[in-house]
C-alpha cells in the first residue's frame, strides 16, 4: 500500500533535513517500508573525501581547520543523495561526543567524525569498541591519561553513564573497575594514534557487575553490550529510546522503547535495524510525533542552505553556530545537546532572527525574489510556502503574514526594497519553519 | 605530552553554552578579547549616563511593583583563580610573608580590615563598604580533594556538585524551582553565552550581549511594522502543537526583551570590560523587569607570572566596577541587591620563579549589600607548616557559600540546589 504524501514529507523532513519536493516526488506511491528503506540506503552517497585543509592536524590553523571542517560538513548535509546519512551522523557525534577544544587535534576530530559515519549504520557493539579507542575519545575524556595506579575514571564513568547504560544501572565500584579496566589504552603521543600500553594497563582481578575477572576495557564492552543480556537490554533500551526522541519526540512510552529494543536485540544490536523500526512505526507517523520536534541550529542552517542554494562557502555557517547555541565538533559537554526546550528561548532566537536578517540581506540583489513585492498577496505568501518547504502554513501564520503584508503595502504602495526582504525574514521566522 | 590542563579561558568557554552573539562574533574573537584584555581610560561617571528609573518605556513604577519581591543577586565571576591571599591581606601571619616573598603586600600597604587583616590597596570601595558594614568576607572557600585544572575545577565551582559530571549549574537549578513565568528575564548574563552555572535542567539564563541586541531593537517604520507582523505570529495558538507555539511566542518574547534592554545601551558606556558590565548590570536592576540573577564575569586572574601588575589591575577594575555599579544603581534598589564573588580556585601559598603565584586551592570570597551583615566568616586557611609544592585545605565547602546566599538572597533552596548538610555561613542579617 502506497504510503500517504503526508507521511513520505515527514519521513523527509526528519531523516533529510529537509522534504526536498525532487525526493517527495521520488517516494511518491510507494510503501512506506519501501521508501524508508531508500531513504537508508546511504551506498548512494559517495565516501566522503576530505577537503584538503583536513588531511592533516596543523597546529597553527586549529581554527581554519575548525572552519573548514564545518563548512565541510554543513555542505554534505545539504548535498548528499541521502542526507540521512549526516543527520545520522550528528546524533552519533552528539551521543559518543568530543570537543574540539579540548582534544586540540583536527586529525582525531575528523577521523572521529568519519568513524560516524562509516560504521553509524551498523553493529552498535562495534561501533562501540571503535569509538573507545578513537584518539578523539581517549583525548576527550582523559582516557590516554589513565594509568595503573593513577587511574582517571573520566571516560568509564561516561562509558556506563552517558553512552551505555544510564544512571542507575551500575554501581560505584562498577565505575572504578571500568576504570582500571580501561587503563593503559591511550595515544602514542608522537603519532597521536591509539596504542595499547601493557605496562600501564591494571591487570589485577577486579569484580565488574558481579564478575571476577582480569577485566579488560573492549571485554567489558563485549560483556555489556553481548555476553550479559541484562546490560544488554538496558542498552539497548538506552539507545532505543534516544534515537527515537531524536527522530521522533520527547518522552516515548516504556512500551515503545521496549519495542524498539527487542527489535535492535533481536537484530544483534544492528543500528540499521533500530532506525528502521523507529521509521516504519506507527507512532512515528502520529500527530504527537508531527509536531514534536524542533530544528536544532545546524538542521536550521541546512533548511535555510537548500531553500536559498547559498553553500558554505557564501553563507559561513560557522559564524552564525555559536551564537544560536551548536557549534559542532564542540558540544556544551560530554552529554552532548539537548532539543527541543534547549534551542526555544530568547537569547537563541535572537541569533536566528539574526542569521534571518543576514540570509535576507544577502539575497536581496537575487532576482529570484524580486516579483515578491507586486505578486498578489497571496500568490507571494504561496511562493515563499514553497521555497522554505512551509506548505501547508498554519492558518494562524498566514493570518499573520498576510496582515503584514497589507499593512506594509498600504503605507509603502511604490513598495520599498525592503518589502521582498521582510518577508524572507519572516518566512523564515514562522514557526513552521523552525519545526523539523 | 600534551599539557593535561588547559587554560583558563578555554575552560570558561567550554563550560559556557554558546548564545547570543551577533554573527561576526566569532570564538577565536571572543578568546582573543580575553585574552588580550579590554582596555580604555575610564572616564569618571557622569549622570547622563546613568539609566533613571522610571526613564525607560514601559517600566515606571508599575511594572517595578508587579516584579518579583526578594533579593536581586549579581555575580561576578574572576576566571582564571583569583589570589585571594592578595585580595584580603594576611598581615598578621608570618608564614604568608615567608612564601610570598617580594610578592606579599606589605602590613603599612594595605587598607586595613582589623588586625589580622587588610585589603588590597586597590579596593578602596570595598574598604568603604566594609566601614560601613556590608562587606562580608568569607575565608577558606573550597571543595574536598581539590582539581587543579581550570576545566574541572570551574565546573565544581558552577555547577555546586563535587564528584559527578558538570552538567547542570547551581544557580540553574534554582531557577528550575521557581515558579513559572518569563525565565528569559529571571536570570540574565551579561556576556555573548550562558555560563553553566546558569543553566538548569530545565531553565537556563538569558544571555544580553554587552553591546545591545540588534534584531527587535529598530525604530524604522518598516521595521516597527515587521515587529507588529512578527507579533501576530502568536496571536492564537496555531493548532500544532505546543512547540509550534512555544516557538511563535518566543519570536515575541525576543522582540519583548530588544524593546526592554535597547534603553540600558543607549548611553555611553565604559569600555574597562567588567565595568562596562556591572553597569549594564545595573542598569538591568533599574529597568524593573523582574531579574533575580545577573552574572558578569572577567579575566584573566591565572597570575603565574607578572602578577604584581595583573593582580593590581584586576583589583583596580574589580573595584572601579563595583564603585560604579552602586553609583549607577537606582538607591531604591539598594536594599534588594546583593553582590557575590567567585573564582575556581586561589594560588599557591609560595610564589614561583617567574614573579607569580600557581593554581591553588582555597580561597577568599566576597558578599557585599545592605542586607549582608559585615565582618569576616570562616575560618582563614593554615599556611604553616606548608612545603614549597603544598596547598592550603579548604574550611568552608563551596555548597555552603552557596546555601548561603540561596537563603539570604533568593529565597532557599539550598537543599534542593546544593543537597542538605551544608548550612548557611548566616551572613545576612534579618
Amino acid at each position: 500500500v502506497a504510503a500517504s504524501r503526508d507521511d513520505i514529507v515527514h519521513l523527509l523532513r526528519r531523516t533529510e533535513f529537509v522534504a526536498r519536493p525532487a525526493r517527495v516526488a521520488e517516494l511518491a506511491g510507494r510503501s512506506l517500508a519501501a521508501a524508508v528503506d531508500d531513504v537508508l540506503d546511504v551506498r548512494r552517497n559517495r565516501t566522503a573525501s576530505l577537503p584538503s585543509l583536513l588531511r592533516q592536524h596543523r597546529p597553527n590553523q586549529v581554527w581554519q581547520q575548525w572552519v573548514a571542517a564545518t563548512q565541510w560538513w554543513l555542505d554534505r548535509m545539504v548535498t548528499v543523495p541521502r542526507p540521512f546519512h549526516e543527520r545520522l551522523t550528528l546524533f552519533w557525534h552528539g551521543h559518543f561526543t568530543s570537543s574540539w577544544w579540548k582534544v586540540g587535534r583536527t586529525d582525531a576530530m575528523v577521523n572521529q567524525n568519519q568513524l560516524y559515519r562509516r560504521d553509524g549504520l551498523g553493529d552498535y557493539r562495534l561501533l562501540a569498541q571503535r569509538m573507545a579507542i578513537e584518539p578523539a575519545m581517549l583525548l576527550y575524556l582523559d582516557n590516554a591519561t589513565n594509568v595503573a595506579g593513577d587511574e582517571n575514571q573520566n571516560f568509564a564513568r561516561e562509558l556506563l553513564e552517558l553512552f551505555l547504560l544510564g544512571v542507575g544501572n551500575y554501581t560505584e565500584a562498577d565505575v572504578e573497575t571500568a576504570a582500571k579496566a580501561w587503563t593503559g589504552h591511550t595515544v602514542n603521543w608522537s603519532t597521536y594514534r591509539y596504542v595499547f600500553r601493557r605496562d600501564l594497563h591494571d591487570s589485577s582481578v577486579q569484580s565488574f557487575m558481579g564478575v571476577q575477572r582480569q577485566w579488560d576495557g573492549p571485554a567489558l564492552i563485549d560483556f555489556l553490550l553481548r555476553d550479559n543480556t541484562t546490560t544488554r537490554t538496558i542498552a539497548a533500551r538506552w539507545l532505543a529510546r534516544k534515537l527515537w526522541e531524536f527522530f521522533a519526540h520527547d518522552g516515548p512510552s516504556e512500551a515503545l522503547v521496549a519495542h524498539l529494543a527487542d527489535e535492535f536485540v533481536a537484530s544483534g544490536l544492528r543500528v540499521r535495524a533500530l532506525v528502521r523500526a523507529i521509521l516504519t512505526h506507527p507512532d512515528f507517523y502520529s500527530a504527537r510525533s508531527r509536531t514534536g520536534s524542533v530544528r536544532s541550529p545546524i538542521e536550521l542552517l541546512v533548511a535555510i542552505m537548500e531553500a536559498t542554494g547559498l553553500r558554505s562557502a557564501q553563507l559561513h555557517p560557522e559564524w552564525f553556530v555559536e551564537a544560536m547555541g551548536q557549534v559542532p565538533f564542540d558540544p556544551p559537554n560530554v552529554s552532548g545537546w539537548r532539543r527541543n526546550s534547549y534551542w526555544v528561548n530568547t537569547s537563541s532566537f535572537t541569533a536566528r532572527a539574526e542569521l534571518a536578517r543576514h540570509v535576507t540581506w544577502m539575497l536581496r540583489r537575487n532576482d529570484r525574489f524580486a516579483d515578491l513585492a507586486t505578486l498578489p498577496i497571496s500568490d507571494a505568501i504561496g511562493r515563499i510556502e514553497q521555497l522554505f518547504r512551509l506548505a501547508p502554513l498554519s492558518s494562524t501564520t498566514r493570518t499573520a503574514i498576510t496582515g503584514w503584508m497589507e499593512v506594509e503595502r498600504a503605507a509603502e504602495p511604490w513598495g520599498g526594497w525592503w518589502q521582498p526582504t521582510n518577508l524572507l525574514t519572516m518566512a523564515m521566522l514562522t514557526p513552521e519553519f523552525h519545526l523539523s | 605530552v600534551v599539557d593535561p590542563d588547559i587554560s583558563a579561558a578555554e575552560a570558561r568557554s567550554l563550560l559556557s553554552l554558546p548564545d547570543d552573539a551577533p554573527a561576526t562574533w566569532t570564538r577565536r574573537r571572543f578568546l582573543s578579547a580575553i585574552a588580550y584584555g579590554v582596555t580604555g581610560s575610564l572616564v569618571a561617571g557622569s549622570l547622563a549616563d546613568l539609566i533613571a528609573p522610571g526613564a525607560l518605556p514601559g517600566h515606571g513604577g508599575a511594572a517595578r511593583a508587579a516584579s518579583a519581591p526578594g533579593g536581586i543577586l549579581v555575580v561576578i565571576l574572576m576566571y582564571g583563580g583569583n589570589d585571594g591571599a592578595n585580595t584580603v591581606v594576611p598581615i598578621a601571619d608570618g608564614a604568608y610573608y615567608d612564601q610570598r616573598g617580594a610578592l606579599a603586600i606589605a602590613p603599612d600597604a594595605v587598607l586595613p580590615l582589623d588586625g589580622s587583616f587588610g585589603l588590597n590597596p586597590a579596593l578602596p570601595t570595598l574598604k568603604a563598604h566594609w566601614d560601613a558594614g556590608r562587606l562580608a568576607i568569607v575565608h577558606g572557600v573550597g571543595y574536598p580533594n581539590p582539581d587543579l585544572s581550570h576545566f574541572t575545577s570551574m565546573g565544581i565551582w558552577m555547577s555546586g556538585r563535587v564528584g559527578s559530571p558538570p552538567s547542570t549549574g547551581w544557580l540553574g537549578r534554582w531557577l528550575d524551582l521557581q515558579p513559572g513565568g518569563d525565565d528569559a528575564l529571571l536570570a540574565a548574563t551579561v556576556s555573548t553565552s550562558v555560563p553553566l552555572h546558569l543553566v538548569g535542567a530545565q531553565r537556563r539564563g538569558s544571555a544580553v550581549p554587552p553591546w545591545g541586541i540588534d534584531f527587535g531593537a529598530g525604530s524604522d517604520p518598516a521595521d516597527l511594522r515587521l515587529y507588529d507582523g512578527l507579533r501576530a505570529l502568536s496571536a492564537q495558538p496555531a493548532g500544532r502543537g505546543p512547540w509550534h507555539d512555544l516557538v511563535a511566542t518566543t519570536v515575541r518574547r525576543q522582540l519583548d526583551l530588544a524593546t526592554t534592554v535597547s534603553p540600558v545601551f543607549s548611553d555611553d558606556l565604559p569600555d574597562s570590560e567588567i565595568v562596562r558590565k556591572l553597569v549594564i548590570a545595573a542598569r538591568l536592576v533599574n529597568a524593573g523587569i523582574g531579574l533575580r540573577v545577573v552574572d558578569v564575569g572577567w579575566g584573566d586572574f591565572d597570575s603565574h607570572a607578572n602578577q604584581p601588575w595583573m593582580h593590581t589591575e584586576r583589583m583596580r577594575e574589580l573595584d572601579e566596577g563595583i564603585a560604579r555599579f552602586y553609583a549607577t544603581l537606582d538607591p531604591t534598589w539598594h536594599d534588594r541587591v546583593t553582590i557575590m564573588t567567585m573564582s575556581e580556585f586561589g594560588r599557591t601559598p609560595y610564589a614561583n620563579d617567574s614573579a607569580g603565584t600557581d593554581h591553588g586551592t582555597a580561597s577568599c570570597q566576597l558578599l557585599l549589600g545592605s542586607s549582608v551583615v559585615g565582618g569576616m566568616y570562616g575560618e582563614p586557611p593554615v599556611l604553616t607548616g606548608l612545603g614549597r609544592w603544598e596547598r592550603p585545605a579548604h574550611t568552608v565547602d563551596v555548597r555552603s557559600y552557596y546555601a548561603t546566599v540561596l537563603e539570604g538572597c533568593l529565597g532557599g533552596g539550598a537543599a534542593e540546589v546544593v543537597g542538605g548538610g551544608f548550612p548557611s555561613l548566616g551572613c545576612f542579617g534579618g
